[in-house]
């Protein structure tokens, strides 16, 4: 019984399962949109390395990206899509479920 | 680094203090005191009314949180990012706005006080009014520390309570000690968020808020 929940942990979402890409989903989740500077300063990733997740992220389809300006300074905002709501829901039932939670 | 032992609620805490940390709400509410007191002191002895004063102190409640965005934008977001909080979280928030409008309604409680159509009728023989007054602040900044987190906001609930009880005790008359309560709390709140701003901007220098160059 307990293998055959165990199993599903090889079904799990592998975009979902690497610990920071999942921060940046739980971020996401309890906020509508952030930027760049936020995630930056919220989860203490490197620049090099959120931005390479975030990219990872979008390709998925489990967020989306607005390049945007405020007056002259870049700004990159991101949303959790529909996809990445149902895909982090999803992940959460799984993991739930093979670990008997 | 990322915290291992992370969770979910740890992160909504984190979401909420994130939009305290930089001392603005403070230094807008410690300023609006001020000029409350500072309005109120010239009133009584001038025994005039300063309308452009009396304008200014009745406008700042309503133009506040305008006023907080605004300067969040060109201090706050620019340094440390900024996130939109969905409905639910929203709820939350306006509790604490709810809170801040507790202690601006005690502000003009103060000012209907002052004014003799009010608690005048009370104040000849009870002496609790400027108690009352010295405890709304410290028990609004109580209430905020305990639903947000921020340890700053207790500081300064000991703060208000110990000069708010210090000038209501004062043997001076009603009126002069409701002036000096509103006058403390307004130095201890604009004191305390321009010492909060100036660490804020030094801890955190002016980023670069797009993810462009790191891109492939």
């Amino acid at each position: 019984m307990i293998g055959e929940n165990l199993h599903q942990l090889t079904a799990l979402d592998r975009v979902i399962h690497e610990p920071a890409r999942l921060l940046l989903l739980c971020y996401l989740s309890l906020a509508e949109e952030a930027d760049f500077l936020f995630l930056l300063h919220q989860t203490g990733l490197t620049r090099g390395n959120l931005s390479s997740h975030l990219t990872k992220l979008e390709t998925a389809g489990y967020i989306e990206i607005h390049k945007g300006y405020i007056g002259k300074k870049p700004q990159t905002i991101c949303r959790l899509s529909p996809t990445g709501q149902e895909a982090l829901q999803t992940y959460r039932e799984s993991l739930k479920e093979a670990l008997e939670l | 680094m990322l915290n291992p032992k992370m969770n979910i609620p740890q992160i909504e805490k984190q979401i909420r203090q994130h939009t305290f940390l930089d001392g603005i709400l403070e230094i807008v509410l410690g300023s609006w005191l001020l000029l409350a007191a500072a309005y109120f002191w010239m009133n009584t002895t001038t025994n005039n009314s300063i309308l452009p004063f009396y304008i200014l102190l009745m406008l700042l409640p309503l133009i506040q949180f305008p006023l907080i965005q605004w300067l969040k934008k060109r201090v706050t977001y620019p340094r440390i990012g900024h996130a939109k909080y969905p409905a639910k979280t929203i709820r939350q928030r306006q509790w604490q706005n709810m809170i801040i409008a507790l202690v601006l309604g005690s502000v003009i409680g103060y000012i209907w006080g002052f004014s003799g159509r009010g608690f005048a009728f009370f104040t000849s023989s009870f002496d609790w009014v400027p108690l009352v007054g010295a405890c709304l602040l410290p028990a609004a900044f109580l209430y905020l520390s305990v639903q947000t987190g921020v340890r700053r906001y207790l500081l300064f609930s000991g703060l208000l309570l110990v000069t708010g009880l210090g000038a209501a005790a004062l043997s001076h008359p009603l009126i002069s000690r409701l002036i000096a309560i509103m006058a403390l709390a307004g130095l201890v709140l604009s004191l305390g968020g321009l010492i909060t701003l100036i660490l804020f901007v030094k801890r955190y220098p002016i980023a670069d808020m797009s993810m462009e160059e790191m891109t492939n």
